[in-house]
């Protein structure tokens, strides 16, 4: 199944695995897949649940992918599968040209300096018991990058480059505010002037107005510094305004991945339209769209239904979703999408 | 890279922290001004200083040599001369008390730096490395709970001989699963916070997040349990040297005075009496501390 | 519900001048400063506010389900039914509580028991409040689910909140709430923690109900989206006060409050459009005070653009426009620069 999706400069092209001369990703993932085993010790009969199939994906240079999906979507899990907190149960990973899917903590431990992580909550993904300084500067120890007073000014100087001032270095996290805290772990990402990030939800923790000022730093520093991103969240909005690309998942599958305007303008997904057609919009005048309301909950990730992961709550279902799982089809230039409804009709349905 | 955001730019997500002055100040002297304020951890405290200072400065406070036998009459009942009384052979009671202090530091410290020391690798060590590892230090652990102090002691004692230190030993030994059973579970309990995936993220080796990560954290819990354990190696180590395991004659180990004043109970009680009631204060005075260290350190004391 | 104007104006629930206190460490907390506003027959009056704005808090005191020893209601007035909540017994209180005022919380799965089965929590309210017999109350039940668009009810009934989704489990809570067909229900940000299509699933719900029982909701949200969706009416709430309110669309066609204006901006907008390029979104500097520390005169103002000298004093809830008020010394010269 293709599975590769156009590289932030090859926009207006198509690429295929076969013909094409790949200008050189940062990260590329093929079929990723990640099944967890439930149940423990001697008695394993539950069957084990598939996290994360079958996923694609590049990220280019100074491009943000966004990740959307809801619970189950196996989007956490694939923010730690590309930094190897987890391993893949199949498929690979390539950093920079290298396979690192199947490298120990050891042979990782050099790459760890081109991708780094910012997590979701702000209060418990730094320790409580080592002052700022320490945690903004520990990677910069791990790989003996800096040490004393060298150290001490590259801290001080990362801690201007994220808006807080260098004097609060030598306090400790519980005295800083949730957004301060968060850019404190933005400040340790970044000290390794890594080429990825993973961002995995880093504002949803945080109120609306600090989410602005968080979102705004993340922009900037990828401006000033060339950075990727692989920008995980559930929050569209959020999604859209931050990234270049979007990825949209389903119950561990990608289900839609396209340049962000188009995605966004016309989906080509009923998932990625009911996703966003689900979101409350801040206007009041807005005429009450026609919004659709999925039927149904969210399937099981250890029992998938037949099929088309999707078809359960599908509007458009029929006859041969329930059958036969979609493809993942270039069903525009640069907008892939996994439907048959898509894939037998070349126009779209005039959806808007 | 110590590029900063042009002035214009500077995102203003700046409250000011509270001036340094306003918080809280170091750990230690936070601690210390807790206790103060909580009249256990006066009284324990205080009583602890005692011991501490009567362990220490012996040779200066005590008026005879705990070992002299006919420093005074044998069997004389509590008088100005012998605050305390004499023993069956004469020997000053309250000099003999005095010495035994020191004895009873001793017990407290090295059992429960065995227990500590041990305890504290096992549950790190087993709670990091999950797999075959955990499960063979944690059983283990669960194993060595079955053996009470007194058994190991017996067991010592069969192959050693007794004396104090096997004593000693033995309740060091007993206590370990105590500490490893809280490491392990700060251990787990650490491991699951993303702080912990981000220092692996970081490219942190074993040893690192070990020493770095984990250790300051699971510090403080153990500092409660150790307090406490103090009391209860003296007791124990007091009840092993009563059965005989322990501390041998003519040694002032408070466990085997009561021993041997045991047999002069109705005529001259004062033999057990007093080290009795040296024993009673001391874990008294060590599990008062050890409660107010565990309220000074909960984490209802760290504001968010 | 967008827009809607509700002819009967008769107020369902009257605060007063509600004021609540924290006793903490560091000193008092007033988690609710002077807070008043009316609930209306079958509208939707949304709260919102950030974190520490005493949203949450006002509505724990209204049902008096604020924790004992640490909080209390220091002053003010809920008039319901002709009676002051505040000033009613225990077991006053408790056949209020469910029957004629019902809430829901944010996370179902801490909100539900989990070792009883879902019937059994369902019932509990009926028997409780209408005295129905077990039957009876089984079948009130099964209606509830039924109504709340759980498949199979029947089979429902016995099963245990863990078997269910995020999503069903708020449709329990919701059944639940409106079992006794209350005349108000609060909902404190009942669709938070949930994925933002269920949201949409519950929220729609909430609308039908409210028009097939005409039930007043008071939803408390930081989310202005659902507010903009859900609401006839909004109050926003910072650091404890009530610092604007108003019909919903106009305050946000024209907010008269600069927190306001900043919580519109700060999310991004969907466009759906091929527009220029990323824009910075508008960022509110610094951060809600500490209720203990708070600054003299109006609170936003040591993050307000707009400040002034004037600012320290605490500035009057003055109406800014027909049924739109705000406390806000400045909100002309907001208005203006944003139509210059």
């Amino acid at each position: 199944m293709l599975g590769i999706a156009p590289h932030a400069g090859g926009v207006h092209s198509l690429t295929t695995l076969a013909s094409m001369a790949v200008p050189a990703s940062l990260l590329e993932a093929r079929n990723l897949q990640k099944s967890f085993t439930s149940g423990t010790g001697l008695f394993r009969s539950a069957p084990p649940v598939q996290a994360v199939v079958g996923v694609s994906f590049d990220i280019g240079p100074g491009e943000t992918l966004g990740l959307v999906g809801e619970s189950g979507s196996g989007k956490s899990t694939i923010g730690r599968l590309i930094t190897r907190l987890l391993t893949p149960t199949a498929g690979t990973i390539r950093l920079e040209g290298r396979d690192i899917t199947g490298l120990n903590a050891r042979a990782m431990r050099p790459l760890r300096r081109v991708v780094q992580t910012v997590f979701q909550d702000p209060f418990s993904s730094l320790n409580p018991r080592l002052t700022a300084a320490h945690l903004v500067g520990e990677p910069l120890v791990i790989h003996n990058m800096a040490r004393g007073k060298d150290l001490r000014t590259r801290v001080a100087g990362l801690f201007e480059s994220v808006g807080l001032h260098p004097e609060q270095m030598d306090r400790y996290p519980h005295e800083f505010s949730g957004g301060q805290r968060q850019r404190l772990a933005i400040a340790r990402a970044l000290s390794v002037q890594p080429r990825l990030i993973v961002a995995d939800e880093p504002v949803s923790a945080l109120d609306v107005s600090i989410q602005a000022s968080v979102i705004n730093l993340l922009v900037s520093l990828q401006e000033r510094h060339g950075l990727a991103y692989l920008f995980i969240s559930h929050d569209m909005a959020v999604v859209e305004h931050i990234s270049h690309r979007v990825a949209v998942l389903y119950l561990g599958k990608i289900v839609e991945i396209a340049d962000r305007k188009m995605l966004f303008a016309s989906p080509q997904h009923p998932y990625t339209e009911a996703l966003l057609s689900a979101v409350p919009i801040a206007d009041p005048r807005a005429p009450r769209r026609e919004r659709i309301v999925l039927k149904g909950d969210l399937p099981s990730p250890s029992k998938p239904p037949s099929g088309c992961r999707f078809h359960t709550r599908c509007p458009y279902v029929f006859e041969r979703c329930r059958v036969e799982e979609p493809a993942m089809r270039e069903i525009k230039p640069g907008q892939w999408a996994a439907c048959h409804l898509r894939l037998s009709s070349s126009t779209s349905k005039g959806k808007p | 890279m110590s590029e900063s955001f042009p002035v214009e730019e500077l995102p203003a997500a700046l409250a000011p922290l509270p001036p340094a002055a306003a918080l809280r100040p170091g750990p230690v002297r936070r601690i210390g001004s807790f206790l103060l304020r909580n009249p256990g951890g006066v009284i324990g405290a205080t009583i602890v200083l005692c011991l501490v200072l009567s362990a220490v400065l012996a040779p200066i406070i005590a008026p005879y040599d705990p070992l002299h036998m006919g420093a005074g009459r044998r069997l004389t009942p509590p008088s100005p001369a012998h605050p305390f009384g004499t023993d069956e052979f004469g020997r000053d009671l309250l000099s003999r008390v005095i010495y035994g202090s020191r004895l009873t530091l001793q017990i407290g410290l090295i059992a429960v730096s065995i227990s500590l020391g041990t305890g504290l690798l096992v549950g790190l060590v087993g709670g990091y490395s999950g797999g075959w590892v955990e499960r063979i230090l944690m059983r283990g652990t669960d194993v060595l709970f079955s053996f009470t102090d007194t058994l190991i002691a017996l067991a010592a004692v069969a192959v050693l001989g007794p004396s104090l230190t096997n004593a000693m030993i033995a309740v060091g030994i007993a206590a370990i699963p105590y500490y490893a059973r809280v490491t392990y579970g700060v251990v787990l309990v650490e491991k699951s916070k993303p702080y912990f995936d981000a220092a692996v993220a970081a490219g942190a080796g074993h040893l690192r997040i070990i020493f770095v990560h984990l250790l300051p954290n699971v510090i403080p819990p153990l500092i409660v349990v150790a307090s406490l354990g103090v009391s209860a190696a003296v007791l124990a180590a007091a009840g092993l040297s009563f059965l005989g395991l322990g501390a041998q004659p003519p040694s002032p180990e408070w466990g085997a005075m009561l021993a041997s004043g045991r047999d002069y109970f109705t005529r001259a009680s004062w033999i057990m009496t007093f080290p009795g009631l040296a024993i009673a204060l001391s874990v008294l005075g060590f599990n008062l501390l050890g409660d107010a260290l565990r309220e000074a350190l909960d984490p209802r004391q760290r504001r968010r | 519900m967008t827009g809607a104007t509700r002819s009967s104006a008769r107020p369902v629930l009257a605060v007063e001048r509600l004021r609540t206190e924290f006793s903490t460490k560091a000193g008092l907390a007033v988690a609710v400063d002077d807070v008043s506003f009316e609930l209306r027959e079958a509208e939707t009056l949304a709260i919102v506010g950030e974190s520490g704005s005493g949203k949450s808090v006002t509505a724990l005191s209204i049902l008096g389900l604020l924790p004992p020893v640490t909080a209390r209601v220091a002053g003010g007035t809920v008039r319901f039914g002709g009676r002051d909540l505040l000033s009613l017994d225990r077991s006053q209180l408790q056949d209020v509580r469910g029957a004629q005022i019902a809430m829901i919380f944010q996370d179902p799965m801490t909100s539900l028991n989990p070792v009883l089965t879902i019937g059994r929590q369902l019932t509990e309210a009926v028997v409780r409040h209408e005295h129905l017999d077990p039957r009876a109350a089984t079948a009130r039940a099964v209606e509830m689910l039924a109504r709340v668009q759980i498949p199979e009810p029947a089979w429902q009934i016995g099963r245990y909140p863990h078997q269910l989704s995020g999503g069903m489990r708020q449709r329990v809570m919701i059944a639940m709430a409106l079992s006794c067909r209350p005349k108000v229900l609060i909902a404190d940000e009942p669709t938070t923690a949930l994925d933002v299509t269920v949201q949409a699933q519950i929220l729609d719900l909430m609308s039908t109900l409210q028009e097939e029982f005409g039930t007043a909701i008071i939803l408390i949200t930081h989310d202005m989206g659902v507010v903009a969706e859900m609401s006839d009416r909004v109050i926003v709430m910072y650091a404890g006060r009530k610092v604007e309110e108003g019909d919903t669309v106009t305050l946000f066609d024209n907010p008269c409050h600069p927190y306001t204006r900043g919580l519109l901006k700060a999310r991004p907008r969907i466009t759906a459009t091929f527009g220029p390029g990323r824009s910075r979104l508008q960022e509110i500097p610094g951060v809600v005070p500490p209720l203990t520390r708070l600054p003299p005169g109006c609170r936003f103002a040591p993050r307000c653009a707009l400040r002034v000298e004037h600012c320290r004093e605490q500035p009057s809830l003055d109406e800014k426009a027909p049924g739109q008020r705000a406390e806000c010394w400045e909100s002309h010269r907001m208005q203006a620069e944003s139509t210059a």
